[in-house]
């Protein structure tokens, strides 16, 4: 399969999908303050959102979404991930966004 | 030069076990005489009691084999076993529970400790030799002092017949920690 697609078209190009995210997560989350009735429906909505514009790319990938929405209240949280994969084809991407009330991440993983 | 004669018992994996165990077919390089048909391993045991001279042929075809190795396609849409989802995640239970039981969240020590739990999640899920899959584990830890409200989210553009996740959750006195290991199927 790879021999049918180029390069460029398999290829895991970091600021998209850095943008992507950035953008999921603003427009869902918004200015909002942190509330624990919404949080649910927000980390939904964000990797959905990220999810749609990921496919839409076209790319012959999987994808793995994860998004962690956090309220602000100086708790600190640390994530490490570990992946078993092709480095030459497969990538990692993750963004942290800071609102106001509310830190939130979202983390993709393609291969 | 031995013939294999496929002694017909009803078993065709016996005519199967010459290349060494790798997932894939091996094209064939050279092999004077290899009247059998294209074979498939699947990384069964060399069969050593026989009826017929596998071990001659396949001490020969080891040595052609490993000089010019290149993957066919396999053709295999799914996995021979595939991602069991149950017992990964008792394993990682496992390593959350023994490594976190008595911890206290230190934001110094955490930051190491999660990249460690994430290696050590990682060798555990290689063990279990799922083959052709590919494992993606996160590991978060926080600290529960702060009573903060959190919540995790996931999503997976994938082949649901072939690829599943496991998640653990484990929590003491003083933090909390939350393992997502994923496994991915490569055809």
């Amino acid at each position: 399969m790879d021999d049918l697609q180029s390069a460029e078209e398999t290829a895991f190009i970091v600021d998209e999908i850095s943008n992507i995210i950035k953008e999921s997560v603003e427009g869902v989350i918004g200015g909002n303050a942190y509330q624990h009735n919404k949080v649910n429906q927000w980390t939904s909505n964000v990797v959905e959102q990220c999810l749609n514009q990921l496919t839409k790319l076209g790319k012959p990938f999987k994808y793995i979404v994860t998004c962690v929405i956090m309220q602000k209240n100086g708790a600190g949280l640390h994530t490490a991930s570990s992946c078993f994969w092709d480095n030459t084809t497969d990538g990692e991407m993750s963004q942290f966004a800071h609102f106001p009330n509310m830190p939130s991440s979202a983390v993709v993983h393609a291969d | 030069m031995a013939q294999v004669k496929p002694a017909v018992r009803g078993t065709d994996h016996k005519r199967q076990s010459i290349a060494p165990s790798v997932g894939a077919a091996l094209k064939r390089t050279q092999a004077p005489g290899m009247g059998a048909p294209s074979m498939r391993s699947h990384g069964q045991n060399l069969e050593t009691e026989t009826n017929y001279d596998v071990i001659s042929m396949a001490d020969r075809s080891e040595g052609i084999y490993r000089r010019n190795l290149q993957y066919e396609n396999t053709y295999k849409m799914e996995p021979d076993v595939r991602f069991m989802a149950g017992c990964v995640e008792k394993e990682a239970e496992d390593v959350l529970t023994e490594r976190l039981k008595d911890m206290k969240y230190d934001p110094a020590t955490c930051k190491h400790l999660s990249q460690e739990l994430a290696g050590i999640i990682m060798e555990r899920v290689k063990l279990f030799a799922f083959k052709r899959y590919k494992f993606v584990v996160v590991v978060s830890i926080g600290s529960l002092k702060e009573r903060p409200g959190m919540q995790f989210g996931s999503r997976c553009l994938w082949n649901k017949g072939t690829d599943s996740f496991a998640n653990v959750k484990f929590a003491n006195g003083s933090l909390f920690a939350v393992a997502m290991i994923y496994g991915l199927y490569y055809e």
